[in-house]
């Protein structure tokens, strides 16, 4: 096992930035996510660590040596790729032996490990078996097992899967998670789903236009967004672009027009352009209340039912629209009714406009 | 979108079958009649046109020299051809099309200037005999032309590009990923082509070099021209048959034993391909 | 590694140079000053002269040429189209005998076209008395006998490639059939029909072995008169004559491609 270091990478294509500056450790053992929209660079990460792209500047080290310059073939990786990149005119079995039989391993070291790893993903029944024989889930499972059969420093696995539909999705998660933590092999996941990110990641680094946006667990990534990016890209977010007007005791004032609110704490210094974001699942609607100074207010515009929970869209002046989420169903509004808009104290985040 | 386009069929399958079936069959049918002379035929069937043709050994030459020409034709075809498909379907570079578009004009133009520029580039004193004689290379001027070199190189100029144009389209069809999961799986760049790109190409590989050997079988005029006249191979026989001798029965006897001959390569290279063929065809690994 | 690239560089390099060595010798060689009857190459001296005096013996072969190259590809351009339409989409049993039997030209040796001909020119004089032989009629035959398959085969093609949802778009939007083909259909397919049409073109205006058994001296085309000349009577005018030739078929293909984006390799479904 071994960590995975990317210090200050750069990578252009047709000179356009796709990475820029990009400094990352993976550590021993966790499962590190790379979370972004498409084209945010993360494919280029991970084909940069497994030696399929070279960097234009910086480094990359697979625990503790410097592979920058090194042959993908030589640097122990294990790579699931988006479409499984199959090799469709070979059996199961002989995919999961391709990279034992690249790397000498004797034959019979070889029909063991084949077995062994057809095993840990339950598809020792397929081994005579065509790819294009088999479902979508199993061939994600076969790609996942070739991967690890020579056992890799660490596992790369770009978008592994995309292809699948929302349950086989669901399933397969806890499985790659399974498997991760059976071999306890230091991975690096990309993926543009923040629900897969949250599900399966020690540690999530979210990656915006070739930059990394912010690193750190899924909690604390949820939690404390590091930008209005992180924040609207993991979850929903109303965000509110204003500029401090001025102080009230322990509050700040916002002006963002045609509203002037308050928000707790001392954000900023009077004139600071400010975002404020405010979580769905934390703003309350009040109906009937008299709203109190410095507060939002708007009409109900439309409440939808999404399963879980009901979802409200409230139209303020000025084409501002803030969404409350609640979770307890109870409250009913009726379209255009008017209401305040409150959130929990502890609730708003803001950043530097 | 339904229209009756079973009637659409009815003009073109008429016309080809009058411009096709009919006059082969007749022509066909003339291998089995005799040669009376003066361009007459003939009114009794028989065979002896065949017998003669498989009892003399100069007749035998012929048929073993066409295909061996054509064999080493196609073999130069797929060795010189593959890199240079490969090359062509992995790059990037916006001057691709260009490349591609080079292969078909070079291949559309008429035999008979590209005859004319491979002899003056392979004659005693052209180019190439310069250059090699330049560089000590050898003493003497290289013999190219009116041989069997001179006219393997005419058929390779002649079938290089449309094995390249196949090879190229089916190349593309695999995807890239899969050579780079066989890097990441240990396999240096030469043993993922030849691990996963060469065997997914066998389709490709086999219709090429079919292509390249039934051209070539039926090449006439670059033979005729880098020949000289000396190397002479079945399509060269015909129409000296028809030409200087007037034989049409002789002629369509040579005709059928060449047709024939290329015929039972075609099926026997075809039914090795299809036992060689395992898994999914290239393309579909999704 | 870096042996492989270079290897296969140097064959890339190799077989495009092979290919394109024998049109730059005769372009090179055609500007040879000096009266000589065979080629010196390198030239000694530079002179336009042969293409002053491209031999007047040629016009009229390369208007039979073109005239029948034009004539034949306009021919197997509107039966090819029918025949590829009612392939793709006509659900007929025995399609793919069919396909294989619209494509067996090709297979036949042109040599033995030209004789097959030849014998059937005869033949049809015998029983009817209409004389095609050493006719331009005649040579019409053979080359669209010749290039119906490449017609054949490149809109086939582009149909089986065609998305059916496109039709269906343009019914839903309340076009008949009919003029969904004449306004949807077959502008799409124009790139098949244009790249089909220019092969046609080319392999017809390029013919010599189908073509030699069935022309008379007055309907010689342009490569069976070259071909007679390489074989007795070369003169350094042909070199003129040729690059003339080679330019004007290399450059159509390029604007072809370049002026209607028409692309004459298929594309695979590339995956990545």
């Amino acid at each position: 096992m071994a960590s995975v270091v990317l210090a200050d990478v750069s990578k252009r294509f047709d000179g356009v930035a796709a990475v820029h500056d990009l400094s990352l450790e993976v550590r021993d053992g966790e499962l590190l996510t790379l979370l972004g929209p498409s084209g945010c660079g993360k494919t280029t990460t991970l084909r940069m660590v497994a030696g399929l792209l070279q960097p234009e500047r910086g480094r990359v080290l697979i625990g503790e040596r410097d592979v920058t310059r090194v042959a993908p073939e030589r640097r122990k990786v294990g790579m699931v790729f988006q479409d499984y990149a199959l090799f469709p005119h070979l059996t199961v079995t002989e995919n999961v032996a391709f990279g034992l039989r690249e790397r000498a391993v004797p034959a019979s070291e070889r029909e063991r490990r084949v077995r062994e790893m057809l095993g840990l993903v339950r598809l020792e029944d397929q081994a005579a078996k065509f790819p294009h024989q088999l479902s979508g889930g199993q061939r994600q499972r076969v790609a996942l097992a070739r991967a690890v059969a020579y056992p890799p420093q660490v596992l790369l696995m770009d978008e592994p899967l995309g292809a699948l539909d929302l349950k086989l999705r669901q399933a397969m998660q806890l499985e790659v998670a399974r498997i991760q933590r059976t071999l306890r092999i230091t991975t690096l996941y990309v993926t543009h789903d923040q629900e897969e990110a949250l599900n399966l990641s020690d540690r999530i680094a979210v990656m915006d236009r070739g930059r990394l946006a912010q690193l750190g667990t899924g909690t604390e990534v949820y939690d404390r967004p590091a930008t209005p990016f992180v924040a609207d890209f993991l979850g929903r977010v109303n965000l509110i672009r204003g500029r401090v007007v001025g102080r009230e005791g322990a509050w700040t004032v916002v002006r963002a027009e045609p509203h002037v609110f308050r928000i707790p704490g001392a954000v900023a210094v009077e004139g600071t352009e400010i975002v404020v974001g405010v979580r769905p699942e934390r703003v309350r609607l009040i109906a009937g209340a008299e709203p109190a100074a410095l507060a939002l207010t708007g009409e109900v515009e439309r409440s939808a039912f999404v399963g879980s929970l009901v979802r409200h869209y409230v139209r303020c002046a000025g084409d501002l629209v803030i969404t409350a989420e609640d979770q307890d169903r109870k409250a009913a509004f009726a379209p255009g009714q008017r209401v305040v808009i409150e959130w929990d104290l502890d609730a708003v985040m803001t950043w530097s406009g | 979108m339904r229209l009756p386009w079973p009637l659409f069929l009815l003009p073109p399958l008429l016309v080809s079958l009058l411009l096709f079936v009919v006059p082969q069959i007749a022509f066909l049918r003339s291998s089995l009649f005799r040669n009376v002379g003066y361009g007459q035929t003939g009114s009794t069937l028989t065979v002896e046109n065949y017998a003669r043709f498989f009892t003399d050994e100069f007749y035998q030459a012929a048929l073993l020299r066409t295909a061996a020409l054509s064999l080493i034709d196609a073999a130069v075809c797929l060795a010189v051809g593959f890199p240079i498909a490969y090359r062509l379907a992995r790059s990037r570079s916006r001057w691709r099309s260009t490349w591609l578009t080079l292969l078909v004009a070079s291949s559309l133009v008429t035999v008979v200037i590209k005859a004319l520029g491979m002899m003056i580039l392979l004659s005693a004193n052209g180019p190439l005999n310069q250059a090699v004689l330049a560089l000590r290379l050898v003493r003497e001027p290289l013999k190219l032309l009116n041989n069997d070199v001179g006219v393997v190189l005419g058929l390779v100029h002649y079938t290089l590009p449309l094995v390249i144009l196949i090879l190229f389209s089916v190349l593309q069809t695999i995807p890239e990923d899969l050579e780079a999961a066989a890097r990441t799986l240990g396999a240096a760049p030469w043993r993922a082509v030849g691990r996963v790109v060469l065997p997914l190409a066998v389709p490709g590989l086999v219709a090429a070099s079919l292509m390249a050997f039934n051209l070539a079988m039926g090449a006439f005029t670059s033979t005729a021209l880098l020949g000289g006249g000396k190397v002479l191979t079945l399509p060269v026989l015909i129409q000296r048959k028809v030409v200087l001798e007037v034989d049409y029965p002789f002629a369509a006897t040579i005709a059928v034993v060449l047709l024939a001959s290329g015929v039972l390569l075609n099926v026997l290279v075809l039914r090795m391909a299809l036992r060689l063929r395992r898994g999914a065809p290239a393309g579909t690994a999704a | 590694m870096k042996l492989g690239r270079l290897i296969v560089t140097f064959v890339f390099a190799l077989g495009y140079g092979f290919l394109l060595a024998p049109f730059l010798v005769i372009l090179i060689a055609s500007f040879a000053g000096g009266q000589s009857h065979y080629v010196v190459f390198p030239p000694t001296s530079f002179s336009v002269e042969w293409y002053l005096r491209l031999p007047a013996e040629y016009f009229r072969p390369a208007l039979v040429s073109v005239g029948v190259a034009l004539g034949a590809g306009l021919i197997s351009t509107v039966l090819g189209i029918l025949a590829a339409f009612a392939l793709v989409r006509g659900r007929l049993p025995g399609r793919n005998l069919l396909k294989a039997y619209f494509n067996a030209p090709l297979q036949i040796p042109f040599v033995v076209t030209g004789i097959v001909f030849l014998q059937f020119y005869y033949l049809l004089y015998a029983l009817t008395g209409a004389r095609l032989l050493g006719t331009v009629w005649g040579l019409l035959g053979v080359h669209v006998f010749i290039t119906l398959p490449y017609m054949v085969g490149a809109v086939a093609a582009v149909l089986e490639r065609f998305e059916p949802s496109l039709e269906e778009a343009a019914l839903t939007l309340g076009a008949t059939r009919w003029s969904t083909l004449r306004r949807v259909t077959l502008p799409l397919i124009r790139p098949g029909v244009v790249a089909g049409a220019l092969y046609a073109f080319v392999v017809s205006f390029g013919d010599v072995p189908a073509s030699m058994f069935v022309v008379s001296s007055a309907t010689t085309t342009l490569p069976v008169q070259l071909f007679y000349a390489l074989e007795f009577d070369y003169t350094p005018a042909l070199l003129a004559l040729s690059s003339v030739v080679v330019a004007l078929s290399m450059g159509a293909i390029f604007a072809v491609q370049w002026l209607l984006g028409v692309d004459f390799v298929q594309r695979g479904r590339a995956g990545s």
